[in-house]
């Protein structure tokens, strides 16, 4: 098996285990296999990228992101605003990074109770099996700590020397410990309250949000720069003592700037004793009882959602015509709930049809006037045409569904007597629009009207219809796809991006007409919509007659 | 029971609680080597928590045991070596193939690696999966998973072997070998603790069956004892009856009768 560096590093002081009562070479084993597994595992960060190669370390490539994403925070080293400030905003930003990097990749080594099951039949003491899994986590949030704040170290050494790095070293070893005792504590809290599966979708939660953050930190990385324009309050405040962030930032006043306030000299104080203290009583209070909870992970959820559910099938009964569509309706639906990975690809999407007009009709805004007049100007203007992106992303997410986790449940198509295929993907069509599109437009429209007034109005129910338009006509044109029957590891990404540049251009063939028709005469949008709806109703009839032959399957 | 040997394993006074569920209320047990122990019970006896208990994996019992003389909590490791588990549901490092995987836990019980890896090719060839030894678990079928899992807790030869539902997916072949299988080594004095729903299977294999009932032991003896005992034919028919459960028919009439409905 292979020998990984980390190992050979643990060989050298493999004396510190001995002397703790561990079994050194069988903690070393454990490790490996878990290195091993963890190669075939595919982080978050990278869950857009296409499938690494089995070979290739995909954890490695991952710490190229948060290289590149720490450059950044690196930069803000160089604004020139006090210290303490200064370092606050890093050390929030580092902080955040390594939090959620741990809440989203490192929860499942957290929570693992395979090992508990595997190995604890075998002859493998609990102190070596904790021993390994602990040695397991810092491995990882180490060097990913590093990766996200090597930026950081660089500017800091070239702009305050090297001093600046060794401080903010041996605070990332604080501020990891940190991050591990609070993770748990907070699992812990979660798995008092609630069941194990409520807890999986927090966790899905938080990895949806570090998806959605990394993306928005690379769009408004400019923007941020520009920061420095606004002022910081620098006046000590009692607050401060409440902020691990404050802290952190801290010692580097005292140390860098010579600042011997005693405001500064106590927080100083705070980021060491805090952090140490937490360590202690996560090993001695916290690991004893979490391993309990943990146990609760091996039970059932029985959370019965049953208010929810009776909505969705009003709603499917209002909707839809057949009873197979129906029950398919009320089917997709609750499956569009369940399944984790499938939100985690959906929910980043629809951020980003939010985020993606905001951001171009920011870039409009002009700072050297008034923030009110070049709002008013911009809300005058035709800007809002910017909504054809979002009509394009939501429009790309239709395809989607094909994926489940559960793929291989899909033989129930088959077996099923369903006499038109079209049933199924009508009632599931009908159910994904309810359930993500509707909702995700109804609200960015929302803020539109807010910002453009209600004269768009008429203009929001085109780019709406537009958008069925488009969807409807690429499930025409695509592949005839049943819903939750293709397993994640084959949806590449290069055909999603394909698809996603066919809703562009499509999107802007129906922008283009409608700007035509609103340029031609106030009363002509009207003409287009109709058009517009007519082509749906038809477009409708003509797609949903496909027999089981036409398939895939 | 037999005077003289000394038991392999010996329960006394076992108690477990779930919250305020009593889950075993006082198991007391005796099992020498070479015993083929039948253990049943229908769903939620506590017949798994008794193996859990067994095996170390859960804590917080009440009562005494002893594997092989000692007690389990004095050294645990110590005893852990000495056992094998097959587990009801296929828990495994699956991402891991066939030969990382039983590799590994052969050296966890501190065999040597070119020695497992030996023994561990030959018994997956012997099980007719010899091909998917560099395969990834992940891929293997639920026979070919559950003939791993066999061959995990067999590759260090112990004294003790805990099988909860060893056979499930297991083709009619295979279940011949690993009946065989069980039988011999229990005649080479190895204690094997067989716990199970498949009846037939059950009372053709153990020469000892232990039902428990709702934390209780309700009956312990050889086949032919449980039947003198009961007055019934086959095993599944003193399972119905010492459990107390007569009404199959009438359940599965009203079954019928509510599938029909509408």
């Amino acid at each position: 098996m292979k020998e990984f560096k980390i190992l050979k590093l643990l060989d050298k002081i493999s004396w510190i285990f001995i002397k703790m009562g561990v079994d050194y070479p069988l903690m070393r084993r454990i490790l490996q296999l878990k290195l091993v597994m963890d190669e075939r595992r595919v982080p978050t960060v990278l869950v857009n990228e296409k499938k690494a190669s089995e070979k290739k370390n995909t954890f490695r490539s991952s710490l190229f992101v948060y290289l590149f994403m720490g450059a950044f925070i690196g930069g803000f080293i160089f604004i020139p605003i006090p210290m303490f400030s200064k370092m606050n905003i890093i050390i929030a930003m580092l902080l955040f990074m390594i939090m959620t990097t741990m809440i989203s990749d490192f929860s499942a080594v957290l929570l693992d109770v395979e090992d508990k099951n595997i190995l604890l039949s075998r002859p493998v003491d609990s102190k070596t099996l904790s021993a390994a899994k602990l040695i397991h986590i810092i491995n990882y949030l180490f060097r990913i700590t590093l990766s996200i704040s090597g930026g950081t170290l660089v500017c800091g050494a070239v702009l305050y020397g090297v001093l600046f790095s060794i401080l903010l070293l041996i605070e990332l070893v604080l501020m990891c410990g940190l991050v591990i005792f609070f993770t748990s504590v907070f699992y812990y809290a979660i798995l008092s309250f609630f069941n194990g599966e409520k807890l999986k979708d927090i966790i899905n939660y938080f990895q949806i949000a570090l998806t959605i953050f990394m993306t928005i930190i690379y769009q408004f990385i400019g923007r941020i720069y520009n920061l420095s324009a606004i002022s910081i309050d620098t006046k000590p405040n009692s607050w401060d003592f409440l902020l691990p962030t404050a802290w952190f930032a801290a010692p580097f006043s005292l140390v860098i700037e010579h600042n011997i306030s005693r405001h500064i000299i106590v927080l100083t104080l705070l980021g060491i004793f805090i952090p140490v203290i937490m360590m202690i009583l996560y090993q001695r209070l916290v690991i004893p009882h979490f391993e309990q909870r943990l146990n609760k992970l091996n039970g059932v959820g029985n959370t019965t959602r049953l208010g929810r559910n009776l909505l969705s099938n009003k709603v499917g009964q209002l909707v839809c015509k057949s009873a197979q569509e129906k029950s398919m309706f009320g089917f997709t639906y609750a499956m569009l709930g369940n399944e984790r990975k499938l939100k985690l690809r959906i929910y980043p999407m629809i951020a980003f049809a939010y985020i993606f007009p905001i951001i171009f009709i920011m870039n409009q805004i002009d700072f050297d006037a008034s923030f009110y007049d070049s709002i008013k100007e911009i809300g005058d203007g035709l800007n809002y045409f910017n909504l054809y992106y979002s009509v394009a992303i939501l429009s790309s997410l239709f395809s989607f569904i094909r994926l489940s986790e559960n793929y291989q449940g899909a033989w129930i198509y088959k077996v099923l007597p369903i006499d038109q295929p079209s049933k199924i993907i009508k009632g599931a069509l009908k159910a994904f629009i309810l359930k993500f599109i509707i909702p995700a437009f109804l609200f960015i429209s929302i803020l539109f009207v807010l910002l453009f007034g209600k004269r768009i109005l008429p203009d929001l129910f085109l780019m709406f219809v537009n958008m069925m338009l488009i969807i409807i006509l690429s499930i025409h044109m695509g592949k005839k796809e049943l819903p939750f029957y293709l397993d994640f590891q084959y949806a590449q990404n290069g055909n999603n991006a394909a698809r996603v540049l066919l809703m562009f251009l499509l999107s802007g063939i129906f922008a283009a007409a409608h700007i035509v028709a609103i340029l031609i005469h106030p009363m002509a949008i009207y003409i287009n919509l109709a058009i517009s709806f007519v082509i749906v109703a038809v477009l409708w009839q003509v797609t949903f007659r496909f027999s089981w032959k036409q398939i895939e399957m | 029971m037999d005077s003289g040997k000394q038991s392999v394993i010996s329960i006394k006074d076992l108690k477990m609680n779930y919250g305020s569920k009593e889950v075993l209320k006082g198991i007391n047990l005796e099992i020498q080597g070479g015993e083929i122990i039948g253990y049943i019970g229908p769903n939620g006896a506590g017949k798994s928590t008794t193996l859990k208990i067994l095996l170390g994996l859960i804590n917080g019992y009440q009562g005494e045991i002893k594997l092989f003389g000692n007690d389990i909590n004095v050294n645990p490791v110590e005893y852990k070596k000495k056992i094998g588990y097959v587990p009801e549901t296929a828990q495994m490092y699956d991402t891991l193939s066939a030969r990382e995987y039983l590799t590994f836990i052969g050296e966890i019980y501190g065999l040597k690696y070119e020695l497992v890896d030996y023994k561990a090719k030959q018994l997956m060839k012997l099980f007719g999966i010899g091909d998917a030894y560099e395969a990834r678990i992940s891929s293997f079928s639920k026979g070919m998973k559950q003939k791993v899992l066999i061959i995990s807790s067999l590759i260090h030869n112990p004294d003790i072997l805990f099988f909860d539902e060893p056979l499930s997916g297991l083709d009619a072949n295979s279940v011949m070998i690993f009946k065989e299988i069980i039988t011999e080594l229990a005649e080479q004095g190895k204690t094997i603790f067989y716990s199970s729903h498949i009846m037939d299977v059950v009372e053709k294999i153990s020469n000892r069956i232990i039902l428990i009932k709702d934390g209780v032991i309700v009956a312990d003896g050889s086949f032919q004892e449980l039947q003198a005992m009961s007055k019934e034919g086959s095993l599944e028919e003193i399972f119905n009856q010492l459990t107390g459960f007569n009404q199959y028919k009438e359940i599965a009439e009203s079954f019928i009768s509510v599938l029909k409905e509408g």
